[in-house]
């Protein structure tokens, strides 16, 4: 038998949990759907604004309408990644999102970043794994060092070399 | 048309049967056939045998699941017409998904041999094994043969995350059939 045998045989499996692997795609992930609607009050609060700004237009400001402005402004800021409307899952450098950083000990320092021991499970590495991280690409951290526990924040990982590149890193208070 | 009526009509003998079904699932069956052979022209005909397959099929048959029952001939008689040893008429990323499988066999001299049908119900009993995120991906991968990159698009996941779910899997593929006695 050989992996063309397995791929062939796959064609033999239920046809209950094929069905089950081909449902319509999934509902927006609740992310992207809190990303589109942060976009939305942007445009609201942007034509709101431009509206005002127009001398034809005599609106008068009621503390009312101060009050959604700021309040659509405040909730695309807090809302709004990096890029505008980018539902990409990593945050840029700078604006990382505490859910997406996965905590690591550092265990010895290499010329492009360091090796460290996984200490959560993430979806990328399970803990106790040793992970190799590379620096990203214009990133260089201030001076690490070895046995302290880091907070990592990676734009990718390969499970096949256990490299991951990481753009973001801060102590663990 | 739902499922349902359209089955009704291969029953009834109707070869609106044929058309409703291409209506349906035509451009998904021609998908996953091209996914096999490079010729269009030669995943077309696969799935006209198909439709030919499924009017000798049902009835007796009454599937439950259509697109399912649909997509397992496609893609048998699909792999029928492959010649895997003719590589301007293989995908490469054909030859890809095979190599990550090869990854899942062991290697040991005293195990029993399997036809495919027996190795489609060990599959099928591994499958049921895994978490939901994990046999969708892999699913989606092996037998609907998705790129990794349409796969994270469908779920929402990271390409990182189907890669590493893959990958894991693979190995529990292993270790599930050196457990089963399967032979290289």
């Amino acid at each position: 038998m050989n992996g063309r045998d397995l791929l062939e045989a796959m064609s033999f499996l239920d046809e209950e949990l094929v069905a089950a692997s081909d449902p319509p795609p999934r509902a927006i992930p609740w992310k992207r759907a809190l990303s589109l609607a942060a976009c939305f009050c942007v445009l609201l609060a942007g034509a709101f604004f431009l509206f005002r700004l127009n001398p034809a237009n005599d609106v008068k400001e009621s503390a009312t309408e101060a009050a959604m402005f700021s309040a659509a402004n405040a909730e695309a800021d807090a809302a709004l990644p990096e890029t505008a409307c980018d539902v990409g899952e990593a945050p840029a450098a700078g604006n990382a999102s505490e859910e997406l950083s996965y905590t690591v000990r550092l265990e010895e320092l290499t010329e492009t970043g360091f090796r460290a021991t996984a200490l959560e499970d993430t979806p990328d590495w399970e803990q106790g794994e040793s992970i190799l991280m590379e620096y990203a690409e214009g990133f260089l951290p201030d001076a690490l060092s070895p046995g302290t526990e880091y907070r990592v924040w990676a734009e990718s990982f390969d499970p096949q070399t256990h490299r991951a590149i990481i753009f973001q890193i801060e102590p663990v208070s | 048309m739902e499922d349902s009526a359209i089955i009704e009509l291969y029953w009834n003998r109707d070869e609106a049967a044929i058309r409703e079904t291409d209506a349906s699932y035509g451009k998904k069956l021609l998908s996953l056939s091209q996914r096999i052979l490079s010729s269009p022209e030669d995943a077309g005909e696969c799935v006209n045998d198909t439709y030919l397959e499924t009017w000798n099929a049902i009835p007796p048959q009454r599937p439950n699941f259509l697109y399912a029952f649909l997509s397992k001939i496609c893609r048998f008689i699909s792999f029928g017409r492959l010649d895997w040893n003719n590589a301007a008429k293989r995908r490469a990323d054909l030859v890809s998904l095979t190599e990550e499988l090869e990854q899942t066999i062991p290697d040991s001299r005293s195990q029993e041999e399997l036809d495919s049908r027996e190795l489609g119900r060990l599959l099928s009993r591994f499958v049921t094994t895994l978490p939901e995120d994990s046999r969708l991906i892999f699913l989606r991968r092996y037998w609907h043969l998705d790129t990794t990159e349409e796969i994270a698009r469908r779920y929402g996941f990271t390409q990182s995350k189907v890669k590493t779910q893959l990958h894991r899997t693979r190995a529990k593929l292993y270790a599930y059939l050196e457990k089963e006695g399967i032979a290289v």
